[in-house]
């Protein structure tokens, strides 16, 4: 889990973070990147890792990429890892599928400035 | 330290995916209202994908798939590309899931795996020259 107070990544059983200090919270809830931890019943906390899916799937649909199913990928082994009580490397793989997302966005994005300076430029200069 | 920032920001406001994709949303559909995807001088970008290597890829028919659903063809739409109609159509479900994931029809609609294998298979068919393949591919 993350440190409240920091941000900093701790073990899910660690009282004070590695970083700051900090007390860590007894439950913690992290949503979109990380874990969280939702006790139905004190005795078995349920432990979910976000598989970024909802970026996976639109950086497919958007940028045009592999690297969009690269990310889906990395997405599907959190769920399977997370199955198998894979905590850390469930978190490992949700990082890898949201790093995957960004950069399809990051290309999609040059791709997309890129051909509409050219469509601008191209304007430009036929009204010459 | 860049995640470190992203999980500290998410921590402390777990809706702002939310609300950061609703913007996208309206931004996109003010884009696809003054501007055509089928006009010669499209400002609109094409599929770099398709550009550069004749294959459809996932994404292709995105652009004329929203423009269709923005003025309500819901056919073309489907038509144009089937997986970004049910996709974004599902997308609310998932950012439910990651806030609350106590749902489990909705966790298995949030699920990857379920995912992965229908995305490849989409990206393969949609490229297949025969019925009833062609009708995965946009146009």
């Amino acid at each position: 889990m993350f440190c409240p107070k920091c941000g900093s990544e701790n073990t899910d059983t660690a009282v004070h973070c590695i970083r700051c200090g900090t007390a860590m919270p007894r439950m913690e809830r992290e949503y979109g990147l990380g874990t969280s931890v939702s006790a139905s019943s004190p005795a078995s906390p349920r432990v979910t890792v976000s598989n970024n899916l909802v970026w996976a799937i639109l950086a497919t649909l958007f940028c045009c990429l592999p690297t969009g199913i690269v990310a889906i990928v990395y997405a599907a082994q959190v769920d399977s890892k997370l199955s198998a009580g894979d905590i850390a490397g469930a978190q490992a793989s949700s990082r890898s599928a949201a790093t995957w997302s960004w950069v399809s966005f990051g290309i999609g994005a040059v791709f997309v400035v890129g051909y509409i300076g050219l469509v601008i430029l191209g304007a430009t200069i036929g009204h010459r | 330290m860049r995640t470190r920032m992203v999980n500290l920001i998410l921590l402390h406001h777990p809706r702002l995916p939310a609300i950061a994709l609703a913007g996208a949303a309206l931004a996109i559909a003010g884009i696809l209202s003054e501007f055509d995807p089928y006009s010669a001088s499209a400002v609109l970008p094409p599929c770099f994908f398709h550009a550069l290597t004749d294959f459809y890829c996932p994404g292709c028919g995105t652009t004329r798939a929203l423009h269709a659903l923005l003025h309500g063809n819901l056919t073309l739409a489907m038509q144009m590309n089937p997986m970004a109609v049910i996709a974004l159509a599902l997308i609310p479900l998932m950012l439910w899931n990651n806030l609350h994931p106590d749902r489990a029809w909705i966790a298995r609609v949030s699920d990857a795996r379920i995912w992965l294998p229908l995305v490849i298979a989409f990206a393969v068919l949609r490229n297949l020259p025969w019925q009833p393949f062609v009708w995965l591919a946009p146009g």
